[in-house]
Formats: structure tokens, sequence, C-alpha cells
């Protein structure tokens, strides 16, 4: 599309993906700012979650109890959905949250990067996990994982039909697991550089799309945290579907 | 836009018109959460426990207004 | 990346699918080292912090709980010992009690005893002085007889 309108507001501009090292052009291994965002990512959560608990203190100071307080979090919602046996796959429900939750919150940060703005990221992430669960379900279950869709508390007459429902909705599951978090994310940061950009050829007038950023910027910090925590309850939930089909 | 372009112009319109989508998972969350907010009030004991079975309502509700921007950007972008 | 112009961006980065090898690559190698940081490190430290707290908070229940059966021990003792005061208490009153009856009784015999001698002595007294002072009236209403009769008789007799 052209942009050719007064107001000079490019709201995409910043998810596009920009070689910073190794030569202009974008080849599959070349260090791009969404690889540099990942990196300070995994920086924060080292830093959270490795040097802020490196005392084993037993009264736990600020960045302690952060990263307790994430941590139980977790552990508590797997144990809540899925049950005992779902505590063996914490440590990838673990590693799916903290990646969305610091890839987000980061992404709020003025001139950052969101990679979990990108269908590629969220699509990647959302496709594992269907595979994952896919899998875990047919080792545990055999074929009685196809119960899942062959619902026995419902009348026979409807029987097939759930059947093809239920079957849509399973092998749809990725497409809204992934498209919900990157549009999110997407939408929400758009918003904020339209107002940007009306802020930018307002002069005076400035005000106004000021405080809307603001109060946008209070609703995002918002819609970040609960979209991790989104993505990863739909986790356990998968999970628990895979781990108990019967119901 | 460029003028005389019907197809892109179609395109557009269908995106705008699949964005209406949109409204009926706005209402369908806004469901989900009202009538979590009054079994709250009611039982304010029981709430607390129920907050994860809300938010997946929520994102069973929104899933379908997914769908519909799904169905835009594809008009817009990829058609 | 903050818009250059020349290269802003045409439609949705998102949909640029020439990049998504790339992303896959980067987001692959990412996951992969966060999850060894989350298995090799994060989870081992978290529990052995819970681990530990677990611990320590076991171990001062359990010594909560050991003070709680010395305290009530203790409790026993003490509720024994006023027991056995109270009824050493109760034994002590008696006994002083009947003692005091029997010394009280005796001194009464005693007292008793004493004032009866008393009384037998101011009778035997008050006989005697009965018995004296009759004599002695005798005496001189005898020698008051003479005296009359001498003064009768006349005077030359005495």
């Amino acid at each position: 599309m052209e942009k050719q309108s007064a107001f000079n507001i490019h709201p995409m501009d910043q998810f596009i993906i920009d070689p910073i090292l190794m030569g202009e052009s974008l080849e599959w291994y070349s260090f791009t700012n969404q690889a540099l965002w990942m990196l300070i990512s995994l920086a924060c959560i080292s830093f959270v979650f490795i040097y802020g608990s490196r005392k084993h203190q037993l009264v736990p100071g600020r960045l302690q109890s952060v990263a307790e307080l994430m941590y139980f979090f977790i552990r508590d919602m797997i144990i809540d959905i899925a049950g005992q046996e779902g505590l063996r796959y914490f440590p990838y429900i673990f590693t799916l949250f903290i990646l969305i939750l610091f890839g987000n919150v980061l992404g709020l940060l003025p001139y950052s990067f969101t990679y979990t703005s990108h269908i590629a990221i969220t699509g990647f992430l959302a496709l594992s996990v269907f595979i994952t669960v896919t899998a875990i379900g047919f080792i545990k279950n055999g074929f009685g994982f196809l119960s899942l869709f062959w619902i026995s508390s419902a009348p026979l007459a409807l029987r097939p039909i759930l059947l093809i429902i239920e079957v849509i909705s399973y092998f749809v599951r990725p497409v809204s697991h992934s498209i919900r978090l990157a549009g999110n994310m997407m939408a929400g940061h758009a918003v904020i550089k339209v107002f940007a950009g009306f802020a930018g050829a307002l002069g005076l007038g400035a005000v106004a799309p000021i405080f809307a950023i603001t109060a946008v910027y209070g609703l995002e910090m918002l819609v970040v945290v609960i979209q991790a925590y989104v993505f990863t309850i739909l986790t356990c939930v998968y999970l628990n579907d895979a781990l108990h089909p019967g119901h | 836009m460029v003028d005389g372009n019907l197809v892109e112009m179609g395109k557009l319109i269908g995106a705008g018109l699949a964005c209406t989508g949109m409204g009926g998972a706005a209402i369908g969350v806004g469901h989900v959460v009202g009538n979590f907010l009054s079994g709250a009030l009611r039982n304010p004991s029981a709430a607390s426990g129920q907050t994860a079975t809300m938010f997946i309502g929520i994102a069973f509700a929104e899933a379908l207004g997914i769908f519909s921007f799904l169905v835009a950007l594809l008009l817009m972008y990829a058609m | 990346m903050a818009s250059t112009s020349d290269n802003s961006a045409v439609g949705m980065p998102q949909l640029d699918f020439s990049t998504f090898p790339n992303q896959i690559f980067w987001l692959a190698i990412f996951c992969i080292v966060l999850f060894a940081i989350v298995k090799f490190f994060i989870i081992p430290r978290m529990e052995d912090i819970f681990a530990n707290r677990r611990k320590i908070i076991d171990g001062n229940i359990a010594k909560a709980e050991e003070i709680r059966l010395r305290v009530d021990e203790i409790e026993k003792k003490i509720e024994e010992e006023l027991q056995k005061a109270k009824s050493q208490c109760d034994e002590i009153m008696n006994t002083s009690g009947l003692n005091i009856k029997e010394q009280m009784a005796s001194a009464l015999e005693d007292s008793k005893i004493a004032t009866s001698q008393l009384i037998s002595e101011a009778e035997g007294r008050l006989k005697e002085l009965r018995d004296g002072s009759e004599i002695a009236i005798e005496k001189i209403s005898e020698e008051l007889a003479s005296d009359i009769m001498k003064k009768i008789t006349g005077e030359k007799q005495g």
C-alpha cells in the first residue's frame, strides 16, 4: 500500500525484521533485531531467575520473590488443570510461559522489538504445543485418545455431528492459539504507534493523543500479562485433554 | 487507494466486513466475564477457584473472533 | 528500525514469508537454550529453596510440638503439686483444729479444777471464819453476860 497521507504514520514499521549484523541481506542465519531481543529477554530471565535467587534465601528478597511467584503460579496452574501427572511437563510449560511473558513485557519498551507479535514465532510455539500434546495423547492412551472426539455422554444420533465439530475444533486449535497472541501484541503496538503518529502531526494539540497513549499503554501492560497467561493456561487445557481424554 | 482497482476495493470492503465478526467475540467475552462477575458477587468465596475457568472461557469465546480477524488479514494481504 | 522511511513496511511484515526461516532458526536456538536454563538452573534452584523452606518449617513445627508437650507435662506437674499442697494444707488445718480443741478442753478442765479448788478452799475458810466467829460471839456474849452479872451483883466482885 502507498503511504501518501499527510500523517506520516507507519504503524507496521516496528515489526520489520532487520539484519543488524553480518551484512544487509536477510539470510536464514543472519542475526536480526528479533534475535537481539530474544537474547535480551534471555538475559532478563537469567537476571531474575538466576542472579535474583543466587543466595537461596529462606525469606525471599525482591527479585527472588518475583521468581518464586512465577514459578509457583505456573506449578499450581498445572496441578489445578492437568492434575499431578501434568507436573512431568512442567519444564516445558514453564519455558513457554517465561518466553512469552518476557517477550511481551520487553516489547512494551520504546524502540524495542516484540518477537511474540510475529506469526512465525507464535505459530511455531503453538504448532509445537499441538504436536507435543497430540504425541503425548497417543503415547499415554494409545488409540483410546480418539475417544476425545467420540463424546459418549451425548445421544447416539448426535455423536457423528459432534465428531466432525470436535475434529475441526481440534485441528483449528494451533491457529487460534497462535493468532490470539500475535494479533493481540500486534494490534496493541500498532494502536500505540498510530496515536504516536497523531501526536507528531498535531503540534500543541498533541496532549490528547499522548493522554490516549498513556491509557492504551496501561491497558497493554494488562493485556501483555494476560495473553501470556492465556497461552499457558490453554496449553495446560490441551495437555489435560491428552492426559485424560475420557472427559 | 489506487483508483479504478475494483478488486482491491472489494478486498478492503470484505476485510472491513469480516472485522465486524470481532464484535461478536467482544459480546461473547463480555457475557463470560459478566456472568462470572455476577456469580462471583453472589458467592465470593468460590470465585477465586474459578478464575482459571473464566480465562479458558474467554479464550474459547475469543477464538471465533480471531478467525474473522484471520479472514480479514487473508483478504487484505494474502489473496 | 525507527522509520527510516526508505524501507518502511509494505503490508504486514508478519506475513513476509521470506523471513520465516530466519525467525524459526533463531527461535529454535532460543527455545533450546531457555529450556536448558529452565531445566538445569531454574528448577533445581527453586526446588532446593522450596525444599529448604519446607525442611525448616517442618523442623520448627516439630520443635513447637515438642515444646508444647513439655509445657503440658510441666502443667500437669504443677497441677499435681498444687493438689498435694492443698491436701497437705487441709491436713494441717484439720490436725491443728483438733489440737486447739484438745488444748482448749484441757485448759478448760484445768481451769475448772482450779476454780473448784479455789471455791472449796474459800468455802473451808469461810466455814472456819464462821466457826471462829461463833466461838468469838459466844466468848463475847459470855464475857458480856459475866460483866452484866458483875454489874448487877455488885461492883466489888471484879
